[in-house]
């Protein structure tokens, strides 16, 4: 790696706080998932508003408690949840050296994605940064760690310009219930009627007992007395436990499981549903 | 082998990008999932992304989407050779200390000498299903029938890496420490996933895994 740039320090690492780019498909025959970005969108927008490639290296946490100083002059952005703090969601800014960003309370969403003009810097891991910590690739953020840019995170930016903002129709506010779309899942016929209308008849709830490898469902029990054989599994899988608890499975999920799956949610969709939080209303609805 | 298109193999749509092939219940062993590994790596079919090998399914990841008969053109078109895939799969041995977690529960459930239990997995030789669930983890065929046992109702909540265990009527290895519901019969010092090697040049990549697929493999009691 080419010369790097300290950009700032953590003071208080909060909830998740993880490098994460557009992750590393490929591998799941080895069972390594591809992790990456919960909220795509949301990591796209933060890019762009620092001039980036959409791709680039992004900071992710949960929630709130993310306390950042800053070493060096920046242009930084933030997208995803609805966050009160020092820098608004769906807006990107001129940081100076010293100042320091909290992103201090959460009231809707759950995944904020901070960009930094130059992107930030992380080693490579199968052409990815996306931290994995369970597989011992990358880490969690800690207190006092230095994070660095690739590039000067300054330079030659928007000149005059002191803010930038997404344009309304391309911002998300991801406070309120959700609609998720879903394609029939591969075992769609174990279910029978009554248990495939129930689903998206109900209004769900992501258990707190959630995160990055998938959010279980509360609200209703689903049942099937059929099993399967361990199949491969995709992010956006909907299986059914043998307790009847729907779990969504995620990025950082199992690329194989046994159990069946009723339903696959939309790609299109999926960034909403990860920024689902535990006390927003979840419901479904066929698209075949 | 003569797989053909229209008889036995069976597709089924995975979301809007991917297609999960199966062979329903002519499939025995794994034969049939690591030759259309090969053929998916050596003349992929385009904008396949990846593909993913379950325990008698086969997935197909596209980047776009394609059609069915778009994945059932490749699958006609694919040879699936004369030569025995195990004959040109490797041997790998795993040295095992054996006083696992399980492995007196194991015995007494199965009214055998712990040297029993012992003798009967280090006797039999296996062959990687799939890798998964797991960076590595392999879920080996080949377990001899008498000590085949379910995997526990209640997962425990921390497994270290290099625990020898059995599941069902699998054995594996656990390649990472995390939650697990089999039962651990001893540990192995050999590394199944090592994430250093996808940190350097492309061409190393899959040394990270100690296993693929077809592998055969033996446990050496120490």
């Amino acid at each position: 790696m080419s010369e790097l740039y300290p950009v700032c320090r953590v003071i208080s690492s909060g909830v998740g706080l993880s490098i994460q780019d557009s992750g590393r498909p490929g591998w799941r025959r080895f069972g390594l998932p591809a992790s990456g970005a919960m909220d795509a969108y949301s990591m796209v927008w933060a890019n762009r508003l620092v001039g980036n490639s959409d791709w680039s290296p992004v900071l992710e946490f949960a929630f709130q408690g993310v306390k950042l100083e800053f070493l060096a002059d920046s242009w930084i952005a933030c997208c995803g949840a609805r966050t009160e703090g020092d820098l608004d969601p769906w807006s990107g800014r001129f940081v100076e050296q010293g100042e320091i960003l909290s992103f201090r309370r959460c009231v809707g969403g759950v995944f904020t994605y901070l960009a930094i003009s130059g992107g930030w810097a992380s080693d490579l891991w199968f052409g990815s940064c996306s931290a994995n910590p369970r597989a011992r690739i990358g880490g969690l953020i800690k207190v006092e760690d230095i994070l660095y840019s690739q590039r000067k995170p300054n330079v030659g930016l928007f000149p005059g310009v002191s803010k930038r903002v997404v344009l309304k129709e391309s911002k998300r506010d991801y406070c309120n219930d959700v609609m998720i779309r879903i394609f029939r899942g591969p075992q769609y016929e174990f279910f029978n009627r009554e248990q495939v209308g129930e689903f998206v008849s109900k209004e769900w709830r992501v258990s707190s007992r959630s995160d990055r490898t998938g959010y279980r469902l509360e609200g209703g029990t689903l049942y099937t007395d059929k099993t399967i054989s361990s199949e491969p599994t995709l992010p956006g899988s909907v299986q059914v436990t043998p307790s009847g608890q729907p779990i969504v499975t995620l990025n950082d999920g199992p690329t194989v499981g046994g159990y069946p799956k009723i339903a696959f949610v939309h790609p299109g969709d999926l960034s909403w549903l990860v920024q689902t939080s535990p006390n927003q209303n979840m419901r479904f609805q066929w698209v075949d | 082998m003569d797989l053909s298109c229209e008889e036995k193999f069976q597709l089924k749509a995975y979301g809007p990008l991917a297609w999960l092939v199966s062979v329903g219940l002519q499939s025995s062993g794994g034969d049939w999932l690591y030759r259309l590994a090969r053929a998916a790596d050596e003349n992929p079919p385009e904008r396949l992304q990846e593909c993913v090998l379950g325990f008698d399914t086969f997935l197909l990841v596209f980047r776009e989407e394609v059609s069915q008969e778009f994945v059932e053109e490749w699958l006609l078109k694919i040879e699936w050779g004369v030569d025995e895939v195990s004959g040109d799969s490797r041997l790998i041995e795993f040295p095992v200390t054996y006083g696992g977690a399980d492995l007196e529960a194991l015995a007494e459930a199965k009214e055998m000498l712990v040297e029993e239990v012992v003798r009967r997995h280090s006797d039999a030789e296996y062959r990687v299903r799939l890798l998964g669930f797991s960076p590595g983890f392999p879920y080996l065929d080949g377990l001899d029938e008498a000590l085949c046992m379910a995997r526990k109702d209640i997962p425990v909540p921390r497994i270290e890496a290099g625990a020898v265990a059995i599941g069902g009527s699998h054995a594996g290895i656990y390649s990472i420490a995390s939650p697990g519901g089999w039962h651990v019969l001893g540990r192995t010092s050999s590394a199944l996933f090592d994430p250093e090697f996808g940190r350097g040049e492309t061409g190393k990549w899959k040394d990270a895994f100690a296993l693929k697929p077809g592998d055969r493999v033996r446990f050496l009691p120490v």
